[in-house]
């Protein structure tokens, strides 16, 4: 019995509750038990947004036991063998997912908090630079892959709309994610499935790289 | 393809909790299905409303509040059909009423699915609904997966119908917003278009008309036959161990505990899972307590169980140790990693390599443990191991309720006290806007607004209300308020949809997302309806105008309402999308004019008004066309004439 925990995060509006979803499909579709959860309700404008998908492949001959399997929707602190951050600082604030064994998955995208006049003034806001971010994240996993999955989007598709079939193709190119592309691809619709193409052949970005292409 | 209406059963399919109940109640039978939105229960009537065309002989409704919803489930169920209700925790308090007073009468085949909010994600309160069925005399059932769920419902009929009482489903977010794997059952062909009209309709009236305290002892004679019934029934049941300590667990706390048991390698203790949480039998919990040194009781809310079970092995002479709420406070939600945590202090067990590299505070305050996923509203966000910008929920962009915040924040110049009510409106009270001063429940604000008219007269007194908070509960609010002409002006913020809870239909909606037209309500002509002699409408993206018009308002004495009608820009977006629709005009800030003077960035705040980068690489405002709706709001916000439109489509 082998379990595998993903965490996504981001921002309300960047795709966060839909990627969940289709990756919890993609991964049932290939004959695991799945379960996973959404924070619902505050994403939609602008807060913090996060989905989780944890599946549970069984060997052969191998059943379920109540003592063995996974029952809650949300990954624990330290759990999560995978995270995909849609937007760079988000990958932050869920760091306590990560343990030294987890991936991550980082679109370097950013969206800066609105700001009050006073905070203006004061310069009070500290949006870290995708550096930073980098660096921080290291000193939990040396795992971390950078990508500039909005950027491919808007320049090939036109839109942002795009970004995250991007991610996972990237993603699944470089063995991150333990699903087969045409599982996903069978899942997704028009440009979304040439999104997907687009990720998985891309050479761009490679382990810790600033993936800047 | 929805998971409701798949016709094959045995096969498995991924669902959330919300869809597997729905799907519970149509492999049921349901006839009727009445809800009224609301986070976390809001999937369970979205699942339904989303193919009730598809499912022959079932009424569906949007009800206008939980009580009409409970109310209409109650007489189909008294016309002969199984009915169902889905409501969030604060809703229970609205059917309460309706609730207490039926359980004179006889009702059966009533299935209630209470959406309970551990760790309030999306609620006011952490509410412990299930301490009503004490005295409500109603069985309370609560699943542990989403394949429970589902089957929780056909076994909440049987029990409804079997013991002639309404039956209630307790489903915390977790489970409701969860997704899992259900085996499906059989669907019916068809379901139930009319019913035979039941006897206890005839009894009900009458019993209702008596109200004698022998309803009273029926409750409670029906409240024993369950308890023996769920001793013999599978609703509870026992994982097998042979250690000498043992656990007793219900709902979602019994998924945890058995993964913080696995984390802690803890193999051989027994837990009895409780399906059934009220009433308990005492022959089942005293068997389970018999011979254990101690028990451990992990459930989420308060101490429900705790307190009958300790008071059980009072009765029967037992005296092992319980602990519960001591370990595992009411406060928050539960995980496997908060529940491995609580059981690692109290059994003075180490606890996994997990959990190693995090810091220690982390770990001792569990609450963030299992708050991962749980992001209260209002920003008090779980302290990250990282720093991370803080964010605050703010209006989407381009949302129909920023600019008439601006407009009332200019003219009242912050001199005002105002009761605000339940939606997206409501976060007015945020930065940049601090629009505010009370609020309640839904329809609270118009209500409390009135007495502190009565007594505060040098202040405006303003309330706002939502077009469905409108609906649900400030309907009698307004005609109190216009009757005896409280000097209160009301803004009614109509933006046609229910969007707080995922933009259900509400009677103001008037073009669904595909184009086509719906009947509606003229909310302006209903207030003067209502007796509100001065009553005006406005465009919410003209905050000069909403500006305008408040000032106005506040000279008139007495009762007035102003209307701002503009649609929530989700529900807009969508229908631009599916018709195609595209916007002819661009908005940008033109260099050249921008003092760089801060109010559309910091004063109106619209988030596609980003900070970017001139020509020269000095800062300047710029709208990002990727984001930018095209609502014009903030063109005339700009002091300098900065912000224009500009013809020709968006350049993306
Ligand atoms: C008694 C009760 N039922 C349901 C809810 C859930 N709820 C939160 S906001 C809201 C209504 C929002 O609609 P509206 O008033 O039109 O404002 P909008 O969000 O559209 O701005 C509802 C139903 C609640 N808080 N209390
Ligand atoms: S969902 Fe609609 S009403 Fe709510 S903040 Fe967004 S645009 Fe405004
Ligand atoms: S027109 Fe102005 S206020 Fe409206 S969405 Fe665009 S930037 Fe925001």
């Amino acid at each position: 019995m082998r379990h595998f925990n993903i965490i996504v995060c981001g921002v309300g509006g960047t795709g966060v509750i839909g990627l969940g979803e289709l990756l919890r499909k993609a991964a049932i579709l290939e004959g695991n038990r799945v379960l996973g959860t959404e924070s619902r309700g505050s994403g939609q404008r602008g807060g913090p947004a996060t989905a989780s998908i944890r599946f549970t492949t069984l060997d052969e001959n191998e059943g379920y036991n109540d003592r063995t399997t996974l029952w809650a929707g949300s990954v624990g602190a330290g759990g999560a063998d995978l995270m995909i951050a849609t937007e760079a600082a988000e990958a932050l604030r869920n760091a306590h997912y990560l343990s030294e064994n987890s991936r991550v998955v980082l679109n370097t995208f950013t969206i800066k908090p609105t700001q009050t006049r006073q905070e203006i003034k004061a310069k009070s806001l500290k949006y870290p630079s995708i550096d930073k971010v980098v660096a921080m994240l290291q000193q939990l996993t040396p795992h971390v892959h950078v990508f500039n999955a909005s950027e491919m989007s808007m320049q090939h598709f036109g839109s942002y709309r795009t970004t995250n079939p991007v991610l996972v193709g990237l993603a699944l190119a470089r063995g991150l994610l333990p699903l087969k592309k045409d599982t996903v691809k069978s899942l997704l619709k028009g440009v979304a499935k040439d999104a997907l193409e687009l990720g998985f052949q891309s050479e761009v970005g490679s382990e810790s790289d600033q993936g800047s292409s | 393809m929805s998971v409701l209406t798949i016709r094959e059963p045995g096969k498995k399919v991924l669902a959330t909790g919300a869809e597997a109940f729905a799907r519970g109640g149509l492999e049921a039978g349901i006839g009727f299905f009445a809800t009224y939105p609301g986070t976390p229960a809001s999937g369970v009537g979205d699942s339904i409303a989303e193919v009730h065309k598809e499912l022959e002989g079932l009424y569906f409704e949007y009800s206008m509040n939980e009580k009409i919803a409970t109310e209409g489930a109650i007489g189909a169920a008294w016309g002969g059909v199984r009915s169902m209700v889905a409501m969030k925790l604060a809703g229970f308090n609205v059917a309460a009423d309706t609730l207490f007073t039926v359980i004179r009468g006889e009702v059966k085949g009533l299935v209630i699915v209470h959406g309970s909010d551990p760790g309030q994600q999306s609620s006011g309160t952490e509410q412990d609904n299930r301490f009503y069925a004490p005295f409500m005399h109603f069985p309370v059932l609560q699943p542990s997966s989403v394949q429970e769920a589902k089957d929780f419902v056909l076994k909440a009929f049987e029990l409804s119908e079997r013991f002639i009482v309404p039956c209630i489903i307790d489903a915390p977010s977790a489970l409701l917003h969860g997704s899992g794997e259900v085996e499906l059952g059989v669907l019916p062909k068809t379901f139930p278009a009319t019913g035979e009209l039941r006897p206890h309709f005839v009894k009900t009236a009458h019993d209702v008309n008596l109200g004698r305290p022998g309803r009273h002892k029926v409750l409670l004679m029906r409240e024993a036959e369950i308890r023996e019934y769920v001793a013999s029934n599978d609703l509870n049941r026992v994982v097998e161990g042979d250690a000498d300590w043992g656990i007793i667990t219900c709902g979602m706390a019994f998924g945890y505990t058995m993964e913080a048991l696995n984390i802690l390698g803890i193999e051989n203790v027994p837990v009895l899972k409780l399906g059934m949480v009220h009433p308990l039998s005492p022959d089942s919990i005293g068997s389970f307590l018999k011979g254990l040194k101690r028990v451990v009781i992990v459930e989420e809310g308060e101490g429900f169980l705790e307190g009958q079970i300790k008071a059980m092995a009072y009765d029967l002479g037992l005296n092992v140790p319980l602990v519960g709420k001591e370990w595992f406070s009411p406060v928050g939600m539960l995980s496997p990693s908060r529940v491995a945590v609580e059981l690692s202090k109290g059994l003075g067990v180490p606890l996994s390599e997990q959990f190693e590299h995090l810091p220690l505070e982390f770990i001792e305050d569990t609450e963030r443990l299992a708050g991962s996923l749980a992001f209260p509203s209002g920003g008090s966000i779980p302290m990250p191991l990282f720093e991370a910008p803080r964010r605050v929920r703010t209006f989407c962009v381009g949302c129909p309720h920023r600019p008439v915040a601006y407009g009332i924040k200019k003219a009242t110049k912050g001199k005002h006290v105002i009761g605000t009510d339940i939606g997206c409106y409501a976060m007015m009270e945020g930065p940049p806007f601090h629009l505010g001063d009370f609020k309640i429940c839904m329809g609270g604000g118009i209500g409390s607004a009135q007495g502190l008219s009565r007594k505060v007269q040098d202040t405006p007194v303003i309330a706002f209300i939502g077009d469905s908070t409108l609906f649900h509960a400030g309907l009698p609010s307004v005609l109190n308020a216009a009757y005896y002409d409280a000097n209160v002006l009301l803004i009614v913020l109509d933006n046609r949809w229910t969007a707080m809870t995922g933009h259900q239909p509400t009677p103001a909606t008037q073009e669904t997302p595909h184009g086509e037209s719906v009947r509606h309500v003229d909310i302006a002509k209903l207030l003067r309806g209502l007796g509100v002699k001065w009553v005006k409408e406005v465009n919410p993206f003209k905050p000069d105008k909403v500006e305008a018009l408040v000032k106005q308002a506040l000279k008139k004495p007495g009762f007035k309402a102003i209307v701002t009608k503009g649609e929530c820009t989700l529900q807009k977006g969508r229908r631009d999308r599916i018709l195609k629709v595209e916007s002819e005009v661009t908005y940008q800030i033109e260099a050249e004019k921008c003092k760089m003077c801060d109010i559309c960035f910091a004063d109106f705040g619209c988030p596609a008004i980003v900070l970017g980068q001139g020509e020269d690489g000095s800062d300047m405002y710029q709208i990002d066309p990727g984001l930018c709706t095209q609502c014009g709001a903030c063109a005339s916000v700009c002091p300098f004439d900065a912000i224009v439109a500009r013809e020709g489509q968006r350049g993306k």
